[in-house]
């Protein structure tokens, strides 16, 4: 590489360069050695992107045990993590190198130049090479006080840290609260709704053989029902008050609490506490289970309880049994305020494509949990080189807007005005 | 809706037969009537994409068979602009040709209308998909262009200059212009990837090809205008730009996984 990079700046120097830095610089700023870095870089991401990189590899390996050695050589010379190599980081620096010395030397052309068009040209070629160095070092500042992780919330949390991809504990200056968390799914007629609505939970069905009575109540939460009515029973002290106090998607008993929780939201243990009171006052509460119908879980611990001469059984309805694949999700939103001093200074309910950003931090909407619909997982990023980078698509744009279709159009009127006079 | 599918298809046939025909018997009443056809072509595509769009509720842009449609548009709508300043027949009917295969090709392909998933649901997406196929086109008519060079400046060939020359603008040309679009459409994909998950750049396979391909065509401009290479060599350049524009497209979702998996 050295004998020919001597020969490209014998070659390009017009004036031969004296001092060794006037060679280098003279070396950085030629044609052929840009082109060159440009080659070098295109055939390094080829490689990038067709040899299993980082984590692909042992993914890679499980496959093609065979390839170990092949791989252990790859990855010693730096080929199976070619966008973090510091040989490919040494790339982008030469090609910065080189833009800078060859884009101001244009500039001292630009202002050299005499025709108005030339100008106008060069100046469309400097920007376009300039929004280049914007957006390498937007990268490097990204690079070097960038941050980027999770942050994991239940509704009702709120969090003043997230955990980095290098996985360790980065504070915030502020707070983070989840207030709320929703999914939508997309509808399909016909289909079942993914969440239940209180009344399609199901129904108790409510049997006592002896007096052949059976009746289905359904489950519409704190509702009273009248069970055997007036009419089915001759006295009223048969009667009893059935109330529906509670329903669980996914009942569970917390271990340390000893309290009745529900896991999740989904419909994976349904259950339902019902209120049963005699006439004569005594009060029976009883946790039913759709999957366990033998089940009757006695809920008080209520001095009075005696059982009830019938038998309660729940039967899920449709909203909280699943049939049929799980409907495509939509969309999912976090409701956010960002707190400070036990303030709320912002509040935004974020989305896919729709991220909250305070104080440089962004938290984007990355992830859910279909088990836990009161859990959201959210990016955290800080990237201050993003406005640099920003700047750089703009000037790109500009640039090359300018070179390709304004000079060409200032040299087209020029010539009509040219051919006129 | 099938229907304009396949008139715009027909349109496109019609033209590739004219032209074809003209290119060996330059007729002014043919090239008008290719050139016409081709025309009607995009306008009736232009309404297909338009009611695509309506049902859809959203830009119709977002699978294989709606990009191959895109491209196929694209190509024609490029190749017209092109035509207003240099008519080579055989170009007509290698653009022509250039976008019946793609709508062949899109018949491959399912056509129902499917929702998106959260990430695909966003302005930037349409309008770094749509700018993205304008370069593609603008790569493609170049394509076709830097052959049509190759074939007319072979030895043997008699060395037609006019026809060289013709074809040697209408590559710059068109490479001028891609270079713009795929510039425009990487800078609007990175700028949606950091909408969605907070990185503009994550050497994602597709984008990194995307960049491949930017690099070749930075490397066609470079020698082109500042070492003054033309003919042959830049025909080269421009067809080896090519392939990496079909690998970028096409490749990349059959061999390699990644972000744009799901664009299948
Ligand atoms: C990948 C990064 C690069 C891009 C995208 C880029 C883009 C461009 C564009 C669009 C032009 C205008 C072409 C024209 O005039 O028709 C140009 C011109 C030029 N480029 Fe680059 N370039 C890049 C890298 C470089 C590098 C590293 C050098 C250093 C030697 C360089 C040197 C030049 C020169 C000397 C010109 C002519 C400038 C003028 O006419 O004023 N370019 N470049």
């Amino acid at each position: 590489m050295m004998k020919e990079n001597k020969d490209n700046s014998a070659r390009d120097g017009k004036r031969q360069p004296k001092s060794p830095l006037m060679r280098v610089i003279s070396l950085l700023g030629s044609l052929k050695f840009a082109l060159l870095i440009v080659v070098l870089i295109a055939v390094a991401c080829i490689i990038g992107t067709l040899l299993p990189q980082g984590s692909q590899v042992a993914k890679y390996l499980q496959q093609n045990p065979d390839a170990k050695s092949r791989m252990d050589m790859l990855t010693a010379m730096g080929l199976t993590n070619v966008f973090s190599a510091s040989w490919f980081t040494m790339l982008l620096v030469l090609l910065s190198a080189s833009l800078s010395v060859c884009t101001s030397r244009r500039v001292s052309a630009a202002v050299k130049a005499k025709k108005g068009l030339v100008r106008v040209r060069i100046t469309g070629s400097v920007i376009t090479h300039v929004s280049m160095l914007l957006i390498l070092g937007g990268g490097v500042i990204r690079g070097v006080w960038g941050q980027k992780g999770y942050m994991e919330l239940r509704e009702g949390q709120m969090a003043t840290f997230f955990m980095s991809e290098k996985g360790d504990v980065q504070q915030i200056p502020f707070g983070v609260h989840l207030l709320d968390f929703d999914i939508e799914v997309y509808e399909k007629p016909g289909d079942t709704p993914a969440m239940p609505d209180s009344d399609s939970l199901g129904q108790v069905i409510a049997q006592w053989p002896e007096k052949e009575l059976a009746a289905a109540i359904p489950v519409v939460l704190g509702a009273e029902y009248i069970w055997p009515s007036e009419l089915e029973v001759s006295k009223a002290d048969d009667s009893y008050h059935i109330r529906i106090l509670q329903y669980l998607p996914d009942f569970a008993v917390d271990v340390d609490t000893r309290e009745v929780i529900s896991r999740s939201a989904e419909p994976k243990n349904p259950a339902v506490l019902v209120s049963v009171v005699s006439a004569s006052g005594n009060t029976n509460d009883h946790w039913l289970f759709a999957n366990f119908p033998d089940f009757d879980m006695h809920a008080n611990s209520d001095s009075n309880t005696v059982s009830t001469p019938f038998k309660l059984v729940f039967e899920r309805g449709s909203g909280a049994s699943r049939e049929g694949p799980p409907p495509q999700v939509k969309d999912y939103k976090s409701h956010l305020q960002i707190l400070e001093n036990d303030k709320v200074v912002l509040e935004k309910i974020i989305e896919v494509n729709a991220p909250l950003s305070y104080m440089g931090y962004s938290f984007y909407q990355a992830s859910y949990d279909p088990n836990d619909l009161t859990y959201t997982l959210l990016q955290v990023v800080k990237d201050p080189g993003v406005p640099v980078v920003y700047a750089g698509f703009a000037l790109m744009i500009l640039g090359l807007t300018i070179v390709f279709y304004l000079c060409p159009w200032l040299k087209a009127r020029g010539e009509k005005t040219g051919e006129k006079s | 809706m099938t229907i304009m599918f396949n008139i715009g298809f027909c349109c496109y046939l019609v033209a590739l037969v004219l032209s074809a025909i003209n290119s060996f018997h330059t007729k002014r009443g043919l090239s008008i009537a290719s050139t016409a056809s081709l025309a009607a072509g995009v306008l009736v595509q232009t309404a297909y994409i338009a009611v695509r769009w309506a049902e859809a509720g959203r830009a119709p842009f977002s699978n294989m068979f709606e990009s191959l449609v895109l491209f196929a548009w694209a190509v024609a709508v490029v190749y017209l602009v092109l035509r207003i300043r240099t008519h080579v027949p055989a170009l007509e009917a290698a653009a022509s040709l250039l976008a019946v295969l793609a709508l062949a090709y899109a018949s491959a392909f399912e056509s129902d209308i499917k929702p998106l998933m959260p990430a695909l649901q966003s302005n930037w997406l349409s309008v770094h998909v749509f700018t993205c196929f304008l370069g593609y086109a603008g790569f493609a008519v170049s394509f076709v262009a830097s052959i049509g060079y190759l074939i007319v400046s072979r030895e043997g060939a008699g060395g037609n200059s006019e026809l060289q020359n013709a074809f040697d603008t209408a590559m710059t040309k068109t490479i001028s212009f891609g270079f713009l679009f795929l510039a425009v459409g990487i800078i609007t994909g990175a700028v949606w990837a950091n909408s969605a998950w907070g990185t503009y750049w994550s050497w994602d396979p597709k984008e990194t090809w995307s960049l491949i391909t930017w690099l070749i065509y930075a490397g066609f401009l470079h020698c082109r205008f500042m070492r003054g290479w033309r003919g042959k060599r830049a025909a080269w350049i421009s067809i080896i730009g090519f392939a990496s524009v079909l690998f970028t497209y096409v490749g990349v979702n059959f061999l390699l996984s990644g972000l744009h998996s799901y664009a299948k």
